[in-house]
């Protein structure tokens, strides 16, 4: 990963309290695993913002190394990596995606 | 092509005494999903994205070739449920 797609990365991930790198955008997610993101986001009314790694090259290899992670998508909460879709979805049935993210709502 | 046996040998080697499935979830359209869940002793008090990134490392060969998807469940003894 070049200094310039860290940059991007550490700028998204702190400036935005919920960032989620997916394939395709909350309107037209492009996998099953993002749509379910996205879905998992949207019930619990919080405001996210979303990266297409699809549409950048440089981004969906670099998330992937950056995080230690090897899938998209990746969901981060107050700058701090929480996991994928499985993992959103495990922490929303222990009621634990709710209070993650109780600090960063407004 | 992967098959849901070979996940299953890589994740009993990686996690010895737990209870793992391995299923292929693909939705006829011939990419290669799988599905799979440990259970392990292992994973008390362990995070979910600590549990996760040792199962992707067990699978690690399979990811790096041909599985599009996988889903996982990676939970301690105390926390199956049936899933809704």
């Amino acid at each position: 990963m070049n200094d310039l797609t860290k940059k991007k990365l550490d700028d998204l991930i702190t400036s935005n309290p919920v960032m989620v790198f997916m394939k395709g955008d909350r309107y037209f997610p492009q996998c099953g695993f993002s749509g379910a993101v996205v879905q998992i986001l949207e019930t619990t009314g919080v405001d996210y913002e979303t990266v297409d790694v699809l549409s950048d090259p440089d981004l969906r290899q670099g998330i992937k190394e950056y995080s230690n992670w090897p899938t998209v998508p990746q969901v981060y909460i107050g700058g701090k990596f929480v996991g994928g879709s499985d993992i959103l979805r495990e922490l929303y049935y222990r009621g634990e995606l709710q209070s993650l993210l109780e600090p960063v709502k407004q | 092509m992967t098959t849901p046996t070979q996940v299953l040998t890589a994740l009993q080697m990686a996690f010895p005494g737990a209870q793992i499935t391995a299923e292929d979830s693909a939705c006829g359209h011939g990419s290669e999903h799988f599905s799979v869940q440990v259970v392990s002793p292992d994973f008390v008090g362990q995070g979910l994205v600590e549990r996760h990134r040792r199962v992707y490392a067990a699978l690690g060969p399979f990811l790096q070739e041909d599985m599009h998807a996988l889903m996982i469940e990676a939970l301690a003894p105390d926390e199956v449920r049936v899933t809704p």
